[in-house]
């Protein structure tokens, strides 16, 4: 059975990008546009991953995470941050929240994957 | 100067008004010092009327000036006010046109980045199923394989026929040796015919030597008749096998010429066959290989283009990076255009403008860059890259 993967991002080519990147190698993906659509879409089902980009209209990423790391289902569910942010500042606050992985923009498929394989 | 003017009027002025009343006060004076006072009263008067003159010249002149200052601080006034209008403007339309650059750019490159999946989806079917083939054709189960086990089989059949062939040979061989028997029983039956034309003359001589015996010979005489009947019939029996051996013999030699001529034409035909099996295998041999030689490549060739489109995809994502640096401009300029505003409106009610701290306003715009490449350029390093190496940290 293959695992799905969570990806929410406002620009909808990041979200085809990494859609095609992890369908390609087998994985179900969910998509939502912001953090309160994640948080929607999560909606009880078995998920693997969750990447999220951090600056988003309506929810960021970084108060998606904090608001879904208290969800006793998805507490342990590992998260890859995918943003433009390269800051160290902004690195520590997602590992602050439990976040996995910072991963900046663009990145390469395979890289994508690589992280994705570790983590799952 | 307009001062010592004024003074000198005033001093001309006294001069007039004392003549006037010395010519007033006094009627005795003799008539040459009426004539001295009449001269000072009239030289005062030209001068002061001359100073008065140059003095309501002056004021007429610095009356002008002020009028001019005026008029200009007036206009001065108007161009800052229409130049904080332009600006504000300006601003929006620029703020506007950002965001139209913005969503095209963003409309299209979700358009491209949709369309370069979908490539990229039907090349990675592509592949699997050129990977399938290539892997059918060239594995145990493989057109290859296929190819050599036909060969093996078809040879196989060859050989088959060819112990047919020799099977067929050791019969002919047989069925030449019951030639030659059947040549031996033709003689065999002449000589049971010449036995029994010697029978038949030794019975005869035996039947004429009982008749010269007489009466005593009579029964030896039907003795020798009846050994003569059975020579006669042996001699028919002997002819008639010879004939018979004679008939199976040219039977057996028709039959052992057809069956040569028959072998020598199946012989030929199976070496015929031997020949086309293998032009046959060695043309699916030859195919086989170009097929998996063209499936490999077309394999390569599609990993080649899938790797150019992992680039694309690379490249499609600046768009994100696009879009979030004229978001922020385009932030930056809403944030300005109401500052313009205000300004504007203070200057048309005569109010004082409200002071700005631009390094502070600097400060905040570069707060908001979330790439590396901004905060450079912000900083004025004009040769910042974006670095897609080593861009994941793991926590």
């Amino acid at each position: 059975m293959s695992k799905t993967i969570l990806i929410v991002d406002d620009s909808a080519s990041i979200r085809q990008v990494v859609t095609i990147t992890l369908k390609g190698a087998g994985f179900e993906v969910i998509e939502a546009t912001n953090g309160k659509e994640g948080i929607a879409k999560l909606d009880g089902t078995k998920v693997h991953l969750i990447i999220s980009d951090v600056n988003m209209p309506i929810m960021g990423g970084i108060d998606m995470v904090k608001e879904i790391k208290q969800l006793p289902k998805y507490k342990f569910t590992p998260v890859i941050m995918l943003t433009t942010e390269a800051s160290e500042e902004m690195k520590q606050q997602g590992k602050a929240i439990g976040a996995k992985a910072w991963m900046v923009k663009p990145f390469k498929p395979e890289q994508m994957l690589q992280a994705v394989n570790m983590l799952t | 100067m307009l001062i010592k003017t004024k003074q000198k009027l005033i001093l001309s002025f006294s001069f007039l008004l004392l003549s006037i009343i010395f010519a007033l006060w006094d009627n005795q004076s003799s008539p040459l010092i009426t004539l001295v006072i009449s001269i000072v009263a009239v030289i005062s008067s030209i001068t002061s009327w001359t100073l008065f003159k140059q003095i309501n010249i002056h004021l007429e002149h610095t009356l002008h000036l002020d009028e001019q200052s005026k008029s200009s601080e007036e206009d001065g006034t108007q161009q800052v006010e229409q130049y904080l209008l332009l600006a504000y403007e300006i601003i929006n339309i620029w703020a506007g046109q950002t965001e139209l650059a913005k969503k095209q750019g963003d409309d299209n490159v979700n358009q491209l980045a949709n369309n370069f999946a979908q490539i990229k989806e039907q090349l990675a079917l592509a592949i699997q199923t050129s990977k399938e083939t290539s892997g059918e054709m060239s594995g145990t189960t493989g057109l290859t394989q296929v190819i050599a086990t036909s060969e093996q089989e078809l040879n196989d059949i060859i050989t088959s026929l060819n112990d047919a062939m020799l099977g067929r040979d050791q019969i002919l061989s047989e069925i030449s040796k019951l030639s030659a028997i059947a040549e031996e029983l033709s003689k065999m039956g002449d000589d049971v015919a010449g036995i029994a034309s010697q029978t038949n003359l030794l019975a005869l001589n035996a039947a004429i030597e009982a008749a010269r015996a007489g009466e005593a010979g009579r029964g030896f005489a039907v003795v020798a008749d009846e050994v003569r009947t059975l020579s006669t019939r042996s001699g028919e029996t002997g002819a008639r096998i010879t004939e018979t051996i004679e008939q199976v013999n040219a039977t057996l030699q028709n039959t052992l010429e057809k069956t040569q001529n028959f072998s020598e034409q199946d012989s030929a035909l199976i070496h015929n066959a031997e020949n086309i099996i293998k032009d046959v295998i060695e043309q699916y041999t030859q195919s086989g290989e170009k097929i998996i030689h063209g499936a490999h490549q077309l394999e390569q060739e599609n990993s080649a283009v899938q790797l150019a489109i992992d680039d694309v995809l690379v490249s499609l994502q600046f768009q994100d990076r696009v879009s979030q640096i004229l978001g922020h401009i385009q932030d930056d300029m809403n944030k300005l255009s109401p500052y313009y505003q205000a300004c504007q409106s203070s200057l048309i009610h005569g109010e004082t403008i409200k002071p700005i701290n631009s390094k502070k306003w600097l400060n905040n715009i570069k707060q908001t860059y979330t790439t590396l490449e901004q905060v450079a350029r912000h900083d004025g390093d004009k040769q910042a890259e974006v670095k897609i190496d080593n861009n994941i940290t793991f926590f």
